[in-house]
């Protein structure tokens, strides 16, 4: 079943359907309800392990391509009902990280994200970062705030490995894990965000209002 | 065979929902229930082993928590949408 071009679920206890793109209940007898979106990482495999080496893996069941290979690599196929892109903020097929706080959304183009390195936003009022490691890493969210404190970031490099600096108290923060590894906020922990990946056309069909990030502008220089 | 837009979302059962959506917007019936079996008994094995039937540029979805860590192959979840699983004693779904 698809509801707005996404795939609807039931769950086999009520019969209740839910949105898998937002985790609605739409029809059944817990309408109304949503599900709690778990942070995770979205990486290729490649990605993945230069993170996590000793990671387990679900384990394959003669799934070795995608089905959906030429479906995801043409620009112009947009659902299987064939939609057309309703808003040309961003080409139909712009693969984004979506961020969905209250009744607030955000897409951040991955592309864009990669190129500036470092995304800072605020998402129905949850300061957010993205941010682009290095180019054998995946692009990772974190809520920018620790120990009650909103924080704003900068990237760079110690030791040929990429670092986040905050500016209010100069801490320096690990980008893979989101720990600060010193200054006074030394042990806090980022939390993750829970952003994760959709098609422009799709993501903008569930959030029609949903903002796009965009990279600050350069000043002209004088 | 739904997963015609490529969205994901990991999830839990939540606790309070939003007040009285409208949900008016059509169910489109594809396919019957079922039809895309969910994974409801998911094993693991080791990245290192995994590697050999993984590609490079193959996308997944990797949860990170106190104790381990777990990567979905989104190739596999085409198939199947849904895994229903338990991750550090928490009842998730990862879905695509």
């Amino acid at each position: 079943m698809l509801y707005k071009d996404g795939l609807v679920m039931y769950d086999r206890q009520t019969d209740t359907l839910w949105t898998q793109v937002d985790g609605r209940a739409v029809r059944g007898a817990l309408i109304g309800r949503q599900l709690e979106i778990v942070p995770a990482i979205h990486a290729t495999w490649k990605e993945w392990l230069a993170l996590y080496p000793r990671s387990q893996a679900l384990e394959k069941r003669g799934e070795l391509r995608s089905p959906y290979e030429s479906y995801n690599r043409n620009p112009r196929e947009l659902g299987i009902m064939g939609r057309r892109n309703a808003d040309n903020r961003l080409p139909g097929k712009e693969r984004i990280l979506g961020l969905r706080v209250g009744n607030a959304a955000m897409a951040f183009p991955l592309k864009a994200v990669r190129e500036a390195r470092l995304a800072q936003a605020e998402v129905g009022g949850l300061p957010v970062l993205l941010v682009a490691p290095a180019t054998n890493l995946p692009v990772l969210a974190y809520e920018r705030r620790a120990r009650s404190r909103e924080l704003t970031f900068s990237l760079e490099t110690i030791d040929g490995r990429s670092v986040l600096r905050d500016t209010e108290t100069n801490s320096t923060w690990d980008v893979a894990t989101g720990k600060a590894t010193s200054g006074s906020m030394a042990g806090a922990q980022l939390n993750r965000a829970a952003a994760y990946p959709a098609f422009w056309f799709g993501w903008r069909g569930y959030f029609p209002s949903t903002g796009v990030w965009q990279r600050a502008k350069e000043q002209p220089r004088e | 065979m739904c997963m015609r837009l490529s969205v994901l979302l990991i999830m839990m059962v939540g606790v309070l929902g939003l007040a009285a959506a409208q949900e008016s917007d059509r169910i489109e019936v594809v396919l019957p229930r079922d039809a895309i079996p969910a994974i409801d008994a998911p094993e693991f094995e080791p990245a290192d082993r995994a590697d050999r039937v993984m590609a490079d540029e193959e996308l997944v979805i990797g949860l990170v928590g106190e104790r381990e860590q777990r990567a979905y192959s989104t190739w596999q979840l085409d198939r199947h949408e849904i895994v229903n699983d338990v991750f550090e004693g928490r009842p998730i779904a990862v879905t695509w």
